[in-house]
């Protein structure tokens, strides 16, 4: 069954499509929701929201992205509705955007996720998005309802805190 | 020829030796751990969905009532058109068909002295009289039951009056 087809049997309310199409999505989205909210109880609430969603939106999914790109921005959105606004914190210290951040050659992924959990909401939502979502500051902004100098700030400062933990 | 040679802004460097920096960290994101939601979610998501499909049908069904009652008023309403016709009183029909009665009676005489029942005047006008029956039937088979063609209605009335004149006729023959 192509995705195509996939995604037709899921409107037509399939059930075992429905089913095939979590089951293919289920672990990134998963993560992604766990990494956002950094909760696993919570991350089962915004997945079990995201894919009601998603089943009842299927149709007017425009096939411009690709259905997991889709299927990510709503887990975000809901991840971000869920929860009260993540507090971007405002630093004054200025950044430069090309401003250099080492970072060691071998990295523990063990050590940089419990980092990760612990940076500030802000932080975190948007570093996830952005560095292992690969969203873009535009697609941040729009979804965060922040300005794209917000955002990547916020991911200036993010990367800054990750460093120093990961020292 | 000597032609000039030009330097890359520092910024060049920097950009390139940013994003080789950043190449760590990208190698390091991609071994992150991913994570499992247990099987009960899918459990969870579709009782919803089924929920939500009930609900549908109720919201199907709610509307197809709606339309339902909405099609029938408006058809009714249709049904409501205040038309005033004007039949002459001598073209009404007489709530009980007396003329049927008559002939009757006069076929009853017939029988008993069936002589003057043979002459060729009294002849003629049983067989305009079975014209006019025939007539008679056809058109209110045409009207139905519903009674909607004034015309037709104004038609039976005069061929009920000629059967009418012809019984008075035939009776007066006897």
């Amino acid at each position: 069954m192509t995705e195509n087809e996939l995604i037709d049997a899921c409107i037509l309310n399939n059930r075992f499509a429905q089913r095939t199409l979590y089951d293919s999505y289920k672990r990134a989205m998963y993560t992604l929701a766990y990494r956002l909210t950094g909760d696993f109880d919570d991350a089962n609430d915004v997945l079990q929201d995201a894919f009601l969603d998603v089943f009842k939106n299927l149709g007017s999914f425009r096939k411009d992205a690709t259905l997991g790109a889709w299927i990510k921005t709503i887990v975000a959105r809901k991840a971000y509705q869920r929860f009260k606004k993540p507090k971007f914190l405002e630093l004054k210290e200025d950044f430069e955007e090309n401003e250099l951040i080492s970072w060691d050659e071998q990295m523990n992924s063990e050590y940089l996720e419990k980092a990760i959990l612990a940076l500030p909401e802000g932080f975190r939502t948007v570093f996830v998005m952005i560095e292992i979502e690969g969203f873009t500051h535009r697609e941040v902004g729009e979804l965060l309802g922040i300005s794209e100098g917000t955002s990547k700030s916020q991911l200036f400062h993010a990367k800054k805190r990750l460093r120093e933990m990961l020292k | 020829m000597n032609l000039p040679e030009y330097e890359p802004s520092d910024k060049i460097w920097q950009n390139i030796e940013a994003k080789l920096n950043e190449d760590a960290l990208r190698q390091a994101l991609k071994s992150l751990p991913e994570y499992e939601p247990k099987d009960e979610l899918w459990q969870k998501v579709s009782s919803k969905l089924n929920k939500s499909n009930f609900g549908y049908v109720k919201w199907v069904a709610a509307a197809s009532i709606i339309i339902f009652i909405s099609v029938y008023f408006s058809q009714k309403n249709n049904e409501i058109k205040y038309t005033k016709q004007q039949i002459e009183p001598e073209l009404l029909l007489s709530e009980n068909d007396l003329s049927e009665y008559g002939y009757e009676e006069i076929m009853k005489i017939c029988n008993e002295d069936k002589i003057v029942c043979e002459k060729p005047e009294f002849k003629a006008l049983e067989t305009e009289l079975e014209e006019l029956n025939t007539a008679s039937t056809e058109l209110k088979e045409a009207i139905g039951k519903y009674n909607t063609e004034p015309e037709l209605i104004t038609q039976l009335a005069q061929i009920e009056n000629q059967k009418s004149d012809i019984i008075r006729k035939m009776a007066a023959q006897i």
